[in-house]
């Protein structure tokens, strides 16, 4: 019989190794584990690289949801957002000219002083 | 002299429409001036020295400048005080209201924000609009 | 085999919860018919950010400072009333949902125009602007890390001079 402490100092390698090895008999009702072991460590380098992979594939999708850039040219791009710019002012100006005859601004700049 | 001063136009032109805004404040004060030129004149020098110095903390100030045209700014404050009254009220009363705060009582546009709960943003439109309006007017 | 099962569900979910973004708004509307959009991306930013002079004044107001701080531009507009109405929905909701306030709003006559910010007292990370006027719907929207203070003058100086 094997002592405890000789079972504790065998590595999982050392287990393998043994569970590989043909030559220890083993009682025959026993016989169908084995495959289920040698699958083990094959199952876990599968995860692994399947968790790479799909780590990899999340990296990649979210580089296939990157819109495409609408302009090559950065000096259109500039005049874009420039654009677009002058039309929030417009907008600014348009609400500002509202608020200012508005009920709402003059209580609330009265409410200081 | 503001633009002597202030080396920008559109500076000076606020720097002015400033003093106008000050002087008009004090109307009833200015029966007492002895000198309104040179008083208009140095009033307009300290405006401008904040201007500088909240554009530029470690900027030189202008120490000389030639106090020309007296009459000019003697005629100016009489006439323009009137004339700034009736402008004040054709803006709209909030932005009048910011306009004040602004300049007259040198409020920051974070204090105004506190003090008032109005955007940022808004405040300096209605600032701007306000400076606009009168600018056309006067 | 299972555990391959539950990276690919986590994976999946977290992908789903990216959906709260302009980015995706963007990508659910760019294609559909009727719908003008404009992107501009964080690379192409960059290339701006690399123009030593830049002239082109559409107004006086020179907003280059800002746009060298910006890193994402969306626009989105559509006259179709179906698409529109949806589109009007999803930014509701987006900006429900992530922590914007509301900067300025103007309603008159059925059309509505607002302008949401997030970000802090000192930066503003996204901006966006919604807009229903008569048939168009408009979203504009640009990320960045843009001082507040230096947008908000900005956009005041050109608001004035209009």
């Amino acid at each position: 019989m094997k002592t405890l402490q000789e079972i504790e100092k065998l590595t999982a390698g050392d287990l393998q190794r043994i569970g590989a090895d043909e030559s220890i008999s083993v009682p025959a009702d026993l016989q169908v584990r084995l495959p289920r072991q040698q699958t083990t460590l094959r199952g876990w380098s599968i995860a692994a690289a399947a968790a790479i992979l799909i780590g990899l594939g999340w990296w990649g999708l979210d580089r296939a949801l990157q819109p495409k850039d609408t302009f090559d040219d950065p000096y259109l791009a500039y005049a874009a957002v420039e654009q677009a710019l002058s039309r929030v002012s417009g907008g600014v100006h348009n609400a500002a000219a509202k608020v200012s005859e508005s009920e709402a601004m003059i209580d609330k700049v009265n409410y200081w002083k | 002299m503001a633009f002597y001063m202030l080396e920008n136009e559109a500076d000076a032109k606020d720097a002015v429409q400033d003093l106008y805004l000050k002087l008009w404040s004090l109307r009833d004060h200015l029966e007492l001036v002895r000198e309104p030129a040179a008083y208009g004149a140095l009033l307009l020098r300290n405006q401008c020295i904040d201007r500088i110095r909240s554009r530029r903390p470690s900027a030189e100030l202008t120490e000389s400048m030639s106090v020309k045209d007296p009459p000019d700014v003697e005629l100016a404050t009489k006439e323009s005080l009137q004339e700034v009254t009736k402008a004040l009220e054709q803006l709209p009363p909030g932005q009048r209201k910011l306009l004040t705060l602004r300049v007259l009582r040198g409020m920051t546009y974070q204090e105004i924000e506190q003090e008032t709960g109005l955007s940022g943003l808004n405040i300096r439109v209605q600032v701007s609009l306000a400076r606009k309006k009168l600018k056309q007017l006067l | 085999m299972k555990k391959l099962y539950i990276i690919l569900m986590l994976l999946t979910l977290s992908v789903t919860a990216l959906a709260q973004s302009g980015r995706d708004l963007y990508n659910k509307y760019s294609d559909k018919p009727g719908v003008e959009a404009v992107y501009i991306s964080p690379a192409m930013f960059r290339l701006i950010g690399r123009i030593p002079d830049i002239e082109f004044k559409d107004s006086e107001v020179d907003f280059s400072p800002l746009i060298k701080t910006m890193t994402g531009f969306y626009i989105l507009t559509t006259l179709d009333p179906a698409i529109g109405a949806s589109l009007y929905d999803d930014v509701n909701r987006y900006v429900q949902s992530g922590h914007y306030e509301l900067l300025m709003e103007a309603k008159e006559n059925g059309e509505v125009m607002r302008m949401y910010t997030v970000g802090d007292p000192k930066t503003v990370t996204s901006f966006v602007m919604l807009a229903h006027e008569g048939d168009e719907v408009s979203f504009i929207s640009f990320d960045g890390n843009m001082d507040r203070e230096m947008m908000e003058k900005l956009l005041a100086e050109a608001a004035a001079e209009q």
